[in-house]
């Protein structure tokens, strides 16, 4: 029997078997139960279950302050959104607000005290109990007679001036800032007006036209929300002078390519036009106290002496100049891209001689003037970075707020002595300076504390909100109020320092006390004087449960001299270089620590921003190098090299390298992996603190 | 097979190019919503998960006359002959003959991709790699939208979870019609530009059907029949004339040659 088994039945009868089985239920059911097997595995999180509930907070990614509400699962927030009718920010919140109840639970959060071994690249990280690091520093600056500097990245906090007041204590402080770019403008013509105006705002929404001098006005500039509501309404035209095709370039009314680094002369040659065409009112020629000096130095930088270096031709500046000329009110402003450093003091001031000139400096749809908040030191004017001599701060804390602006550590390294400086960072993540610090004492995360939001950056008036915690403080993380309290104690200096909520308390108190302003309050949208609150806990329990305080209005400022500082050197041209390096970023993006890990739907998924490594170049400079699409190169400046990716972009111009001061999302950003930010290491870094420029080549591998 | 049926609501959206910068927030909103998990390290632009797609399209013309435009890209919601639902195997597609809304069901997909390979929009995104967020985060997802799984295909559905909460909302108060005000899809409530236009355009009465309607407004690849309910509106002619030439893939990164691709 068994012999009349062949080869060929044993094939039929499996055959067979394999098609009687499709036809049997085995198979599908297999299927279907492997699909619900691999729904529950563990790797397949589970939801959180409990009441949903919505809590209004604040915004602390970035000093813009944005109001925020946030649905929460079992008191956990899992969605954050914009307040709707919202006076300032008219219900938008950016990209990293969106995300940002992920930053406590970053990958690169920090919730330990560490200590860094050695400054090199090769430096590794290990803990160290937060007694023991306050005691080496503070035995640090004991030992060492050198400047102790905070450099502040939110300055104007009510913790600011706590830093403000340790320093002076310690009488060998300095207290530095982060380049700020919305106030840059502001800043330059507080130095240009006597007696000084005091705190300064754009006043856009009564603007007419708006000229930006490269800043990203309608990419994260200012307070986002605010600025896409000012677009939208197109009540302001806004044209763009830039070197680069950006997003803003992109957005507004008309965008005016210029060479890059020309932003002084274009200025320079605006001014020149308002002076011939007899543009400036007699009122304000009178109270220009070099107005004599000023005429005959601007009149060789008119815009047909300027056009072969700015490129643009000569009507087109003339045009503009009468158009700016001919409306009712009109801002001036600079900023700079993020990434691209800022310009440089003479392109501020020349930038912020334009408005002086027009008259639009304390005007509504100018450039108006805000009161103080009640409670809150007047406002300071920073220390400029050219200011500081080389290798003279011998301690150097770094504040763990993010300003959202980069900072090559090539800027602040030449600030510290050689040997013996040490660098205390109090970031609650691993960033691209704390990396380079000597003690790290994470502060807590975003959402994890309480603290003031001020005046927000481009406000016309006062304001003043809290940011409410929404996660619990992670009990390893130290508050600056608390760092500071220790070192006071240590170094024997004399400061009463309360607790966060003690400080934020008093301020709010004197809010109540100043009477002015009105109180706007999220769940119902209403608007209400502070008259009519009975006391301060009253405004206390409104402001920590949704709402902002508004200052009044104040627009006129009382006439002032003003001295145009500006200088009558040419600027260097920088034609020569065959091949020009410049940075690009976007606020609050240069490193990977700063933004969500969502984000990567928007960096390594789709591309829409470039990350850390990327360069683009226009088709003709790619042809004229040989480069292909996507091919991987070398760029190297004078301070190094890094591996790039090249894109072939038609909006770039042509002999420019842009290049991607963006995350690296796949870094690891330890020091045995520098971080960050390798093309921003490569970046010239001047005297003046700026670092728009840079000579490179392209090499291939 | 023509899914066209009688139906009460024909959800769609109206996104206005010219208001776009391309800052992402639909996307970020998106992902958020409905817990599509962050980049694993291999993910790139091809094989990342994002129902929410933003491509830069250039008019290709030289520096400084050159003009890039953003378009967000994402399940069009095929009205007629919806080819992801005709081809699936397992009817894990789903058109909601109520709302007109396409749905995916991950618990009937196999992973066969037929349904990626017959979207002409390139909207429907493969689950390569398991779904992975830091501790914190997992306590941070929506608690109403189930995470999907690795080896399934998913797609937008116009946040059907909240369509959900708005109709819960409008049975518990008596109703047996939403509220509009109440069904908005994440990506239109982020949108910083309010590009976004979302409604009913069986709705005459509502802003989106004559802003549907309106000359600038178009549909990408709308040749092949399929009635997409989302719509584009840009006043760039440039803009308009792509809509019939192009996919929104960057054709670079598809290795089409310009000759071939207008060929």
């Amino acid at each position: 029997m068994l012999k009349s088994i062949t080869r060929r039945d044993l094939l039929k009868f499996t055959g067979g078997s394999i098609i009687g089985l499709m036809f049997s239920p085995l198979p599908w059911k297999l299927l279907d139960d492997s699909a619900i097997w691999t729904q529950n595995w563990s790797l397949t999180p589970k939801l959180a279950h409990g009441p949903i509930t919505s809590v209004f907070t604040h915004c602390t990614l970035c000093p813009a302050g944005c109001a925020m509400k946030a649905l929460c699962v079992s008191g956990m927030p899992f969605s954050l959104t914009g307040v709707p009718f919202h006076p300032l920010t008219h219900g938008s919140l950016c990209v990293r607000g969106l995300a940002g109840h992920h930053m406590a639970y970053h990958p690169l959060r920090i919730v330990h005290p560490h200590t860094f071994s050695g400054k090199s690249e090769e430096s590794s990280m290990s803990a160290i109990s937060l007694k023991r690091a306050l005691d080496a520093i503070a035995g640090h600056m004991k030992s060492t007679t050198g400047t102790i500097a905070i450099l502040d990245r939110q300055p104007n906090r009510a913790i600011s001036e706590l830093y403000r007041s340790f320093l002076q204590q310690t009488e060998r402080g300095l207290y530095l800032t982060s380049p700020s770019r919305e106030e840059s403008t502001l800043d330059a013509i507080k130095e240009m007006v006597k007696p000084s105006p005091g705190p300064l705002g754009y006043d856009f929404e009564n603007t007419s036209l708006i000229i930006s001098f490269g800043a990203p006005l309608l990419d994260g500039w200012g307070t986002p929300g605010r600025m896409n509501a000012i677009r939208n309404s197109q009540r302001a035209k806004i044209v763009q002078i830039d070197c680069r095709y950006s997003r803003t370039a992109l957005q507004s009314d008309q965008w005016i390519a210029i060479a890059p680094g020309t932003e002084r002369l274009v200025a320079l040659s605006i001014a020149s036009v308002l002076e011939e065409e007899h543009f400036i009112a007699q009122r304000i020629r009178q109270s220009i106290t070099n107005i004599r000096q000023f005429s005959s130095m601007i009149g060789q930088f008119s815009p047909e002496k300027t056009a072969a270096r700015t490129g643009i031709q000569p009507s087109v500046l003339r045009m503009l100049t009468r158009e700016l000329a001919s409306v009712n009110s009109a801002i001036v402003l600079s900023g700079a891209d993020p990434g691209g450093g800022p310009f440089d003091i003479e392109t501020e001031r020349t930038i912020a001689a334009i408005n002086l000139l027009l008259g639009s400096v304390g005007k509504n749809g100018g450039i108006v003037s805000r009161k103080n908040i009640p409670g809150y030191q007047s406002e300071f004017t920073p220390i400029h970075w050219s200011n500081i001599p080389d290798h003279s701060i011998d301690t150097l804390i770094v504040d763990g707020a993010d300003s959202g602006y980069a900072i090559p550590w090539r800027l602040i390294e030449q600030k510290l002595t050689n040997t013996s400086s040490m660098v205390v960072s109090l970031s609650p993540v691993l960033d691209q300076i704390s990396v380079h610090s000597d003690y790290l004492l994470p502060s807590p995360a975003h959402l994890e504390s309480l603290q003031d939001q001020v005046a927000n950056i481009d406000a016309k008036t006062a304001t003043f909100s809290l940011s409410i915690p929404l996660l619990k403080k992670n009990e390893n993380t130290i508050d600056p109020v608390d760092v500071l309290r220790e070192l006071s104690a240590r170094l024997n200096v004399v400061l009463e320092i309360p607790t966060e909520e003690e400080l934020l308390k008093n301020k709010v108190a004197q809010i109540h006390s100043g009477q002015r302003g009105i109180l706007f309050t999220y769940s119902d949208g209403s608007s209400t004087s502070i008259r009519e609150l009975s006391s301060a806990d009253d405004l206390w329990t409104a402001l920590t449960t949704g709402a902002i305080w508004i200052d009044d209005e104040i627009h006129q400022l009382p006439p002032r001299s003003v001295t145009m500082a500006l200088s009558a050197e040419q600027p260097k041209d920088s034609k020569e270089e065959p091949l020009q390096m410049i940075a690009s970023g976007w606020r609050g993006a240069v490193c990977a620590s700063q933004i969500s890990p969502i984000l990567s739907k928007v960096f390594q998924e789709t591309e829409l921003r470039h990350v850390n490594g990327i360069v683009s170049i226009n088709p003709e400079t790619a042809s004229q190098l040989g480069v292909t699409n996507d091919s991987p190169m070398t760029l190297s400046t004078k301070n190094g090299s890094a591996a790039v990716n090249v894109k072939i972009d038609t909006t770039v111009r042509p002999g420019i390298v842009d290049a991607a001061i963006g995350p690296n999302l796949n870094g690891t950003e330890t020091p045995a992996h520098p971080v960050g930010n390798t093309l921003l290491n490569l970046c010239d870094v001047t005297n003046d603190g700026t670092w728009r420029i840079t000579p490179a080549q392209i090499l291939k591998v | 097979m023509d899914t066209t049926v009688e139906k009460k609501y024909k959800f769609g959206m109206v996104i206005n190019l010219d208001k776009c910068n391309g800052c992402g927030a639909c996307a970020v909103a998106c992902a958020i919503e409905n817990n599509v998990p962050p980049a694993v390290q291999k993910m790139n632009k091809r094989n990342g998960l994002t129902w929410l797609t933003i491509s830069t399209v250039s008019n290709n013309e030289q520096y400084p006359q050159s003009e890039t435009v953003f378009v967000p890209m994402f399940c069009q919601q095929c009205e007629k002959e919806t080819p992801c639902m005709t081809v699936c195997p397992q009817n894990a597609v789903d058109v909601d003959p109520t709302t007109g809304i396409v749905g995916q069901v991950p618990q009937r997909c196999l992973g066969c991709r037929y349904c990626m390979t017959a979207c002409p929009y390139h909207a429907r995104y493969f689950n390569w790699w398991d779904p992975e967020w830091t501790d914190g985060m997992k306590q941070q997802l929506n608690p109403d939208v189930a995470p999907r799984m690795r080896g399934v295909v998913e797609k937008c559905n116009f946040c059907h979870s909240r369509l959900h909460s708005a109709k819960d909302k409008a049975a518990t108060l008596g109703n047996r019609e939403i509220n509009p005000a109440d069904y908005i899809p994440a990506c239109v409530e982020s949108c910083p530009n309010k590009a976004i236009t979302f409604g009913d355009l069986n709705d005459t009465t509502a802003p989106i059907t004559s802003l549907a309607s309106n000359s600038n407004s178009f549909r990408f690849l709308s040749r092949l029949g399929t009635e997409p309910k989302v719509y584009y509106h840009s006043k760039k002619h440039w803009v308009r004339a792509m809509a019939e030439k192009a996919q929104t893939r960057s054709r670079q990164a598809d290795g089409i040659a310009e000759e071939e691709f207008h060929g």
